[in-house]
This record gives C-alpha cells, structure tokens and sequence, in this order.
C-alpha cells in the first residue's frame, strides 16, 4: 500500500501527529498530476474546531519565496536589477554601515548575504505606511556578518525587498502581492490582514512545556512590517498551487506565463554555498534554499511563527510538491518524519541524516573555537560548563533593551559524527532534538552558525 | 420568574430557522444569573457551529462602551462633560465655527450636536486612523443645527474616540481596554481582529442567490472603532458589561468602575426623541431609553456588515438580554425572542408598531408634502396620483463620494399612531418604517431611523 493512497496518507499523518503531541496539522501532497490532502487534528485546542483541507494557517517564513517570485516579475519586467543598490530604489535607505547601505543588492537580500541583522524588532505598525516606517527606522541596524560573505538569515532583508516592490509598484506590500500572485495564480484562501482570514478557518498557534499539553500561544503578533519576510496566511492546497507554478515553469493554472524561462532558472541557480545545510540547504538561490538528496534536486523553505509552523518541498524532477502546515506540538521530528517518508515513497529520496552527538566519553570543544561570537544584539558564548561543552546565547545592545528581559539561553554543545567543525546543540524548546552548529573560517574571521543565522568570534 | 432553558432552547432555534439567521447567541440576566444558549452555524461556507463563547461583532453597542470611557475620564477629572470640548481636543475642527468652540461631550454622548452623523471616512488601519478621520471632519457640516433635536450621530462618537485616545496616550481600542474591558473582566471582549482568531467568531453574511453568504468584507473601517467598527464579544460578556449598569457601576469583583452617580447620569432622559420607534423616547449618555407604560428599559443595538446586535435592561426586574446575529432577519428575529422573553421575565408589552392608518385621510395639502434635507442626503415627499409618496437621495457632498447608491422611492401614509406620526415603505420592502414630523427652535424636522432632516422653506 502506497503511503499517498488517501488513506493510507490520512492515517500516518495522524499516527505521527499523536505520536508527536502535534495539535494540528493540514497536509497536501502533489504527486503524478494529482493532489491529496491529509488533515490531523485541531485548529486551536481551547475552541476544539477541526482543522479542514480548506483551513488556513500562518506559513510564516515561506511567504519570502512568494516575496522573491514577486521580486522575479518585477525583473522580468525590466523593472529592477537584481545588481543595482538597492539604494537607488530607496533612497531613503540608511543603515548602521555606510558602506553596506551604498552597495547592498536585491540579490544578497534574497540570498541572505546582505549580513544586515535579521531579527530586528519590526515597529512598522497596522497601517500602509508600516513599511516605510520600517525602513525609517533601519538607521541603527547593524551588521550580523559583512556584506556578500555568508549566509546570514536576514527578516530585514525580506521587509527592504518589500519595501522595493512597494515602491516599483505603487502599492501596498499585500496588493501588490495580490495583483502580482495571488489573483494571477487564483489562490482563493491566501491572505496577509488578520481581518482578511475572518472568512475561513484559521489555525491559532501553540506552545507549552515540554511534557504538557500544549497550549494557546500567549499571541498572534501583527506587524504589518513582517511583510514579505512571513506574514502570509495561506491553505496547504493553496500553497501547493504556488509550488505549481515552480514546477510548471512559470506559467499560472490559466496558460498565463507569470514568470519567464530564465527568471525562474536563475531563482532556483545555487547562488551561495551555506555552511550549516542540514536545517537550511546545501546552497541557497534566489528566497529558495536548494538541497541535492540522493542526486536530485529539492527545492524548498520552512516557516515558524507564533507557535505555528510549515514546510514547502519541491522535487522538480519528479514533478512532486508537498505542503505541510502545523500548530505545534514537536514538529521537527514529526515534519522531518513525515516528509522523510514522502521524499522515499515518491522519490526515492533518502534525506541526509542531521549530525548526532559522537558516541563515546564527551570531549572538550576544540580551544580555538571558544570564546565569544557576536551578530547584532546576540552574543554567544562558546565555552565549558561541568567538564561539557556548552554555548550561552544572551542579547545585547541594541536589542536587549528593545525587547526587555530575556534571559539568556543555555545550549548544551557536544562534538558531532558529522566532522570536527560541527557540533550540535540543543535548544530548551526543541526537547530532545540536536540541531547541528556548524564552526568555519572565511577570510581569516571565524564565524559560528546556528540556527541558520551566523556570527563572527570577536574575542 | 425563572428561565426555562428548554423552551427558550426550542424558540430561538425556530425563530433563527423561521427567519433564516445563519447564527444566534443569546445571553439572559435573570435572578442574577447569565444563561447562555448558541444556535446554527458561525458561518454557513466553514460550517463551524456557534458556541457560548463565540464572539460577534457588537457594531453600535460600541458606543455605551466607548460612553464608559469617556465617563471614566470625566470622574478622573480629567474632561468636563459640558466644558467645551476643543479645549481637551484643540484640533477639533467641523465646517461651522461656532459649533467648533462650542460642542461638549455631553453634545456627543447624546447625539445633539447636529454634526453631520454617517460619515465613514476611511483613514487607514493605522494607529492614526481615529485622528486622520477627525483631521478630516473640518470641512463637515451639520445634519441639524447644533442643539435642535437628537439626530444620531457617529461621528460625534469617532470624536469621543478621539478624546479618550488623546487623554489615555493610547490607540482607542488599548485605551478601551485598559479602562473599560480590563477592569470589567470582560475576556471575551475584543477589539482587534488578530485577537479574534484566538477564539470562535462570526462571520457576518450578506444576501445571496442562494441564502446568507458570507460578506467579502470582515470591518468596517478601523476609525469607526469608537463608534461601532472594531469590538466583538460574546453574548455572555456583552450581558456583563450591561450588568455594570444594574450594580450601581461596580464590577463582579466589587471593584467601582463608575460611580452611582455617573450611572444614574447615564440613565437620565436627557433629550426626547421624536420617532422612538427605533431610537428609544429618550438619550441618556449613550444608552437609548425606553418608556414602556411608565417603566423604564434601556438599550442599544448595532449593526456592521451582516452583523446585527441586540442588547436591552429592564432594570427594574434586573433582566439583561443580549442577542448577537450573523445574518438574515435579524431583526425580525430579535422583535420575536426579546419580546417573548421580555413579556415572559418581566410581564412587559412590546409597544405597538405604527401602520397605515385605513381610516385617514390624507390630502395634497398635508404637512408632511415638503423637501428635507441633512448632510449629503434630501428627502422630497410630495402628492402623487391621489396619494403621499417620496423618494430619499444622496445630494452632495456625498453623492460624488457614494456613486452607487442610487435614489430609494417610498409610499408614505398617515399612520394609527395618530398625531404627525406617518408611516413609508420602501421599495421592494414589506416593512413599514414610522416618521414623525415635529417642530424645534422655529424649524420643522422629519425624524425616521434615528436621524432627522430639516424641511428647506
């Protein structure tokens, strides 16, 4: 028995649901021209409503290839240049680096290799001009990594590319999106305002302590400057139909050609080799992160926010999509199971196991990677603690006073069977799972990478 | 007097069938205890059912809320209900200069200002959006003069939203918050639509081919927000916040949110209304109040896009209903359920609605047969083919700005009320509205639905 036949999809998807406490949970499935659905569980335990094919939920961080696809059209139609600065768009544009703000392209926003921190507070506000706002306030907006260096996951980025096709429009970010995408593609249950997502079943995230039942995320936050970084509420049929148009190369449901031959090559064209590849790719393109597995490509971005959290993996070869969009509960295993699963029946694809703790006595970290690494407002540790490797992550200036007391978090590090630069860690909100911490040199810095952000070692 | 759950159960499932409401919650006060019961399905397309908890949007109702706030400012002696209000909100400007200088908040809360009164400006979903849209009210002139006679007024309440926003340092729906559902304990009363998703709501529904179908559009614009746009509640939580009303202004805690006096201010009749059909005889501060054969009740209702909400006190029993609806009859049903309720709770009638009068005759010359006129919008009554008739249009300023709002004709009749009290009905409506035709201050007014319009010459 296949595991996409209906039921047989319906019933493991449930299975590994319970098996990891996931309260909800909607997946699609495209597959030899056809598309299946699977749905699990609850949109939001306090209210019982049942999560449907149709329910939508925030995809979150995947709304950045939706962003790039926007980007794509406005290249194909002679509107920008992937090399120009963006600063000839935004001239408005001043950021903590002089030098970064003449030189910074829409193409190392897209590859993340702009360095300029991404995790800034965004305090655009509700109303249109929350993007103009946001770029306003990028004044004091550091660097997390030099510019055109590494992969540095950057939210910031995708808020300044925003921004741009605000500006080449004449538009605000989610009109624009809708006029460039979403109507075009005929997406019926892909919103960005709260108040749009009234009219269907809408998935609250959760959270809770480990051992418990989860539990309502304490918010649903809503700034309208998140924009094209993940503010996209979406069905997984309709995330789907996005991917469609990925695989169909450009070209809508209707016939329509949304993006040319090259654009959609270049989007997909490895642009930037990334150190830590197991949450994020081996490589990243244009928005898309781009992994080889068992010598096919697969295409792909993850979402997380507020408790909710969603997966998009595309294999061009295969003409295969998957969508899987959740509300918590451990998702890293049970996403990692399920589309693991899906990547072997419908591909043959074996996914590359993330590195595990070396067996054996735990070991010192290595003397040349301690110390203290650094991006803007987050400072790591690397050092001892109780014989064990162990890393503290805290926040500094400027973020720490924006975002009042944090305390700092403690990540037990070990060794790991994946090679001497990498180590994993354990977050306290990932339970028992060990994401891997990836240390490197480049131009004779040393940066470590963890979490998909990187910093450099300043002492 | 007690509530018999069962048989209400049965009657407000048949009356929201009977009058194809897609859902209805219901929430009663009596012997001081809340019963709640929910019905159908919160919108017909996701197919979820209502339940207790489920939040409607409250539309008007808003505006006691937003009243409360402004009284809790007024006990803080930080407002003046009969000072001038420009010198807690300097920026206030309308078109006329005198009514600028002069309006009170007591003006506002009681819908004498004659400030033109349906004007929903958009300006944004911005925290802005309430002062971008008062920005914007210096060129509005006036529905009545200031002072003649009540006309309901929204804009007066945008402005109120304005004051308590400007005194509290904080967007109207954190400022109502923080004053108002915080300290009343009201968790199942929100104001943003990113809170909404956090429980069960309901989606507001529009006519279609096929029955209710979901309205395309969730809001109103948000600087309606002090006047009816941004609170939803369930039923349950709208009957808490009426019960601070029959407490003397306190809290289930104990806490004193409004004084004794402040409530019975409230409460007071502070201006007649002449067609009191649909908007109570009296204006207390927000609350509209009824006389029923010498009892009192007080209540307000509201309506956004496909959501109608009913609330009404009879303070003398201390019963509170609310009614929350999605779509369809809403009103019939609401006419049917309060009245039985009200009748079997509180021994009280239902007043008798106006209709066309058999026995009068009406005449070319009748009083009525004149053009009125308020902001933006003309009523011409005239003799046509041996019988009353008229048509209602929007002249400008509002013409150009609502183009596809087209003239509405009506039949016009004298009506059993008697006295100036006529009856029309609108084009393609079975329903017969009342008017009253009344004098102030040397003028003559048409009242119907709560607004009134001046007659030219």
């Amino acid at each position: 028995m296949s595991v996409i036949e209906n039921d047989t999809l319906q019933a493991r998807l449930r299975e590994l649901a319970e098996a990891a406490g996931v309260p909800g949970a909607s997946l699609a499935v495209f597959a030899d021209g056809r598309l299946r659905t699977a749905t699990h569980g609850v949109l939001n335990v306090e209210t019982g409503v049942e999560v449907t094919p149709e329910s939508v939920f925030r995809i979150a961080s995947i709304t950045k290839v939706y962003t790039a696809t926007a980007i794509m059209r406005l290249v194909d139609a002679g509107r920008l240049d992937l090399d120009a600065p963006v600063v000839e768009l935004l001239p408005e544009l001043r950021l903590a680096d002089a030098d970064v703000t003449a030189r910074v392209t829409a193409r190392h926003l897209l590859t993340h290799t702009s360095g300029i921190s991404g995790d800034v507070m965004a305090e655009g506000g509700r109303g249109d001009d929350a993007l103009e706002r946001f770029v306003a306030a990028c004044a004091d907006v550091g660097q997390d990594v030099p510019l055109g260096t590494v992969v540095s996951y950057s939210n910031t980025g995708f808020s300044l590319l925003s921004r741009m096709i605000e500006k080449l429009t004449g538009s605000v970010w989610d009109v624009a999106m809708r006029e460039l995408l979403f109507e075009p593609l005929g997406l019926r249950r892909t919103v960005v305002l709260p108040e749009d997502a009234l009219r269907f079943r809408v998935s609250y995230g959760h959270d809770g302590e480990p051992g418990e039942p989860p539990s309502l995320y304490p918010v649903w936050s809503h700034d309208r400057a998140m924009a094209g970084g993940g503010s996209i509420i979406a069905s997984a049929e309709d995330v789907i139909a996005f991917a469609r148009l990925i695989l169909d190369g450009g070209v809508a449901p209707d016939g329509t050609r949304l993006l040319s031959e090259a654009a959609l090559a270049e989007m997909l064209r490895p642009q930037v080799a990334v150190a830590e590849h197991w949450l994020t790719g081996d490589h990243w393109g244009l928005g898309w992160q781009l992994h080889r597995w068992s010598g096919q490509d697969v295409w792909w971005h993850d979402g997380t926010l507020d408790g909710q959290y969603s997966w998009l993996r595309i294999v061009p070869e295969r003409g295969v999509a998957i969508a899987l969009l959740t509300n918590g509960g451990r998702v890293i295993d049970f996403a990692n199971a399920l589309y693991g699963e899906l990547l072997d029946e419908l591909c043959g694809i074996a996914i590359d196991p993330w590195p595990q703790p070396r067996d054996g006595a735990v070991e010192p970290i290595a003397a040349e990677l301690t110390g203290v690494y650094e991006r803007h407002g987050v400072r790591t540790t690397v050092g001892e603690r109780d014989g064990a490797p162990h890393a503290t992550v805290e926040l500094i200036e400027p973020l720490r006073s924006k975002m009042g007391h944090v305390e700092p978090i403690d990540v037990p590090i070990r060794p790991s069977d994946a090679g001497p630069e990498v180590y994993v860690g354990q977050l306290p909100q990932a339970g028992d799972t060990w994401l891997p911490m990836v240390f490197f040199e480049l131009r004779g810095e040393r940066y470590v990478q963890f979490g998909a952000r990187a910093s450099r070692k300043v002492g | 007097m007690s509530f018999e759950r069962e048989r209400w159960r049965q009657r407000l499932e048949q009356l929201r069938r009977e009058h194809g409401v897609p859902a209805a919650s219901l929430a009663v006060l009596v012997d001081d205890e809340v019963h709640t019961l929910a019905d159908g399905l919160l919108n017909v397309e996701t197919g979820v059912a209502a339940t207790a908890d489920a939040r409607f949007q409250i539309g008007s109702t808003t505006k006691v809320y937003t009243a409360t706030a402004i009284m809790r400012l007024v006990e803080a002696g930080r407002l003046d209900l009969d000072a001038p209000l420009i010198e807690a909100l300097p920026e206030l400007r309308v078109a006329d200069r005198e009514v600028t200088a002069r309006v009170t908040a007591r003006h506002l809360l009681t819908h004498t200002s004659g400030i033109a009164g349906d004007v929903f400006t958009d300006t944004g979903r911005g925290d802005d959006a309430v002062a971008r849209y008062v920005e914007a009210c210096a060129t509005l002139g006036q529905d009545v003069p200031f002072e003649a006679t009540f006309s309901y007024c929204n804009t007066g309440f945008v402005i109120l939203g304005r004051v308590v926003e400007r005194l509290a340092g904080a967007p109207f729906e954190a400022a109502l918050e923080a004053s108002v559902l915080g300290p009343l304990g009201l968790r199942e009363t929100v104001a943003r639509p990113e809170e909404v998703l956090r429980g069960r709501w309901a989606c507001g529904h529009l006519p279609g081919p096929d029955g209710p179908t979901p309205a395309p559009i969730a809001l109103l614009p948000r600087s309606s927000a002090p006047a009816g746009g941004a609170v939803w509640a369930s039923a349950r939580d709208v009957v808490a916040f009426a019960r601070l009303f029959l407490d003397a202004g306190r809290a289930r805690d104990g806490s004193a949110v409004l004084a004794p006096a402040t409530v019975a201010e409230m409460l007071r009749p502070q201006v007649p209304v002449a067609e009191r059909w649909s908007s109570g005889d009296f204006r207390g501060l927000g609350w509209q109040l009824d006389d029923r054969g010498g009892r009192r009740v007080f209540q307000h209702g509201g309506a956004t896009i496909g959501q109608r909400a009913f609330l009404e006190v009879v303070p003398d029993r201390r019963v509170a209903v609310a009614l929350l609806t999605n779509g369809g009859g809403a009103r019939a049903l609401a006419a049917a359920l309060h009245g039985e309720l009200l009748a079997d709770l509180c021994q009280l009638e239902a007043p008798a609605v106006p209709a066309p009068d058999p026995a009068a005759q009406a005449a070319p010359d009748d009083p009525v047969v004149g053009v009125y006129e308020r902001y933006g919008s003309r009523t011409e009554i005239a003799w046509r083919d041996g019988a009353l008739a008229g048509t209602d249009r929007l002249v400008e300023p509002l013409a150009s700005q609502l183009p596809g709002v087209g003239p509405v004709a009506f039949e016009l009749r004298r009506s059993d009320a008697g006295g100036a009290t006529y009856v029309a009905r609108d084009e393609g409506e079975q329903e017969w509205r009342p008017l009253v035709l009344f004098e102030a201050g040397g003028e003559r007014y048409l009242h119907t639905g709560g607004r009134a319009q001046r007659k030219l010459a």
